[in-house]
């Protein structure tokens, strides 16, 4: 005949438990701020690739941003998301380039503070236009009653290119008032001619965009 | 503390999860952001103008900027529009270089585009229908229109026409004024 041998029972010590009790609460712990924090990452990194874009859905060529697919059937969830949340109203990415730019051509944030001087090249059988806005997309009220200069407006250099300043104080030339604005975003309107453009002329353009330079801060 | 013992001390399983729910959150969040139409151009100015009419809005300017980022480079003619009861007809005239007609869906991608070339004006003249199949009667004859050269028909169920005229200064005002206002969408038969 076979016989069991039970062990006797110990129950833990108080000092066990509350190593377990506390292992597990800060197991717990741990996977809530894991979860927590990458609930706050993946809302963040959304957001941020909707009112900024990324790689994946935007182009860069100096400080100039344009979203590759704005405005088109198949544009892909971020593109879509940014027009609908922005407000803005754009051409198509097929019809005409759209360029934004937050920073100068060395990569320094764009604000009021500073001066800056903006040198395009010949744009000639383009209409195109260069508007300057607040961080929050509004116009810089001012008493001069300027906020943009285009084809049609702007004083063009003799060989065709032009230079347009910004800035606080009043300056000849193509002066856009950026009094009190903080952060400042250019938009840079170019449409294609009414016959189209082929997509080696249209990266011929992006390559000739203005340039950005500060002059001085004060 | 080397790299092995640094990588020894990660949870992986937390760490994965972190990337999971991080991932997930980011595809819904941007998915919500897509169908939040709220804010959307269209949203906004089917609030503020009337339907199937085109409405020339005041010249764009800090006090009556009615998009952001809209720039006053142009005078604008809005048209929210709905082909719910009937088709819609649209006429404008672009007459240089600069002048613009876009349709948008209500969503912001565009339908329709044309720009007007610098060497002569353009008329266009253009029928929205409902997508579906509807019968919304017979084609109105429309054998005298003449200078028309764009007469298409597309198919939107709502959306929003934009008639832009470029300022061009102070002594073209007036003119391109009376052009833009000659720019015309109506509901009524195709």
């Amino acid at each position: 005949m076979a016989s069991i041998e039970i062990g006797s029972y110990e129950p833990p010590s108080d000092t066990n438990l509350a190593r377990s009790v506390a292992r597990i609460l800060l197991r717990a712990v741990g996977l809530t701020m894991t979860i927590a924090v990458a609930v706050a990452v993946g809302i963040w990194s959304s957001q941020f690739m909707v009112s900024r874009g990324s790689l994946l859905s935007t182009d860069s060529y100096g400080p100039w941003e344009h979203w590759r697919n704005l405005g088109r059937d198949f544009a892909d969830p971020y593109t879509k998301a940014h027009i609908a949340n922005s407000g803005k109203l754009r051409i198509a990415s097929n019809s005409a380039g759209v360029f934004e730019a937050r920073t100068d051509n060395l990569g320094a944030r764009l604000h009021s503070s500073c001066n800056y001087v903006i040198e395009g090249s010949n744009m000639s059988g383009m209409w195109w236009s260069l508007a300057v806005f607040d961080a929050r997309g509004r116009l810089i009220a001012n008493d001069a009653n300027r906020y943009t200069f285009t084809a049609d407006t702007v004083a063009p250099n003799p060989n065709g290119s032009f230079i347009v300043t910004l800035g606080r104080d009043a300056r000849p030339g193509n002066w856009l008032p950026t009094s009190g604005a903080g952060r400042l975003v250019l938009v840079l309107t170019i449409l294609d001619p009414s016959t189209g453009l082929s997509d080696e002329a249209r990266a011929e353009r992006n390559k000739m965009l203005p340039i950005i330079r500060r002059e001085g801060c004060s | 503390m080397n790299l092995k013992s640094f990588f020894e001390r990660i949870d992986w399983r937390l760490m994965m999860i972190f990337i999971l729910v991080a991932a997930i959150v980011h595809v819904v969040e941007t998915f919500l952001a897509v169908n939040d139409q709220r804010n959307a151009a269209y949203a906004r100015l089917a609030r503020e103008l009337p339907h199937n009419t085109m409405t020339v809005v005041n010249p764009v300017s800090p006090e009556h900027q009615v998009l952001p980022y809209l720039a006053p480079d142009a005078r604008y003619a809005f048209c929210p529009f709905e082909t719910a009861n009937s088709a819609m007809h649209v006429r404008a005239l672009l007459p240089d270089l600069g002048w613009t007609i876009g349709i948008y869906a209500p969503d912001g991608s565009g339908i329709y585009f044309a720009a007007a070339s610098a060497d002569r004006e353009t008329t266009i003249d253009l029928s929205i229908i409902p997508s579906d199949d509807r019968f919304l009667g017979l084609p109105a004859q429309t054998p005298g229109r003449p200078g028309t050269d764009n007469e298409q028909t597309i198919a939107a169920p709502k959306g929003l026409i934009v008639v832009r005229a470029p300022d061009k200064g102070a002594p073209y005002r007036a003119q391109e004024d009376a052009i833009l206002a000659k720019a015309t969408c109506a509901s009524g038969r195709t």
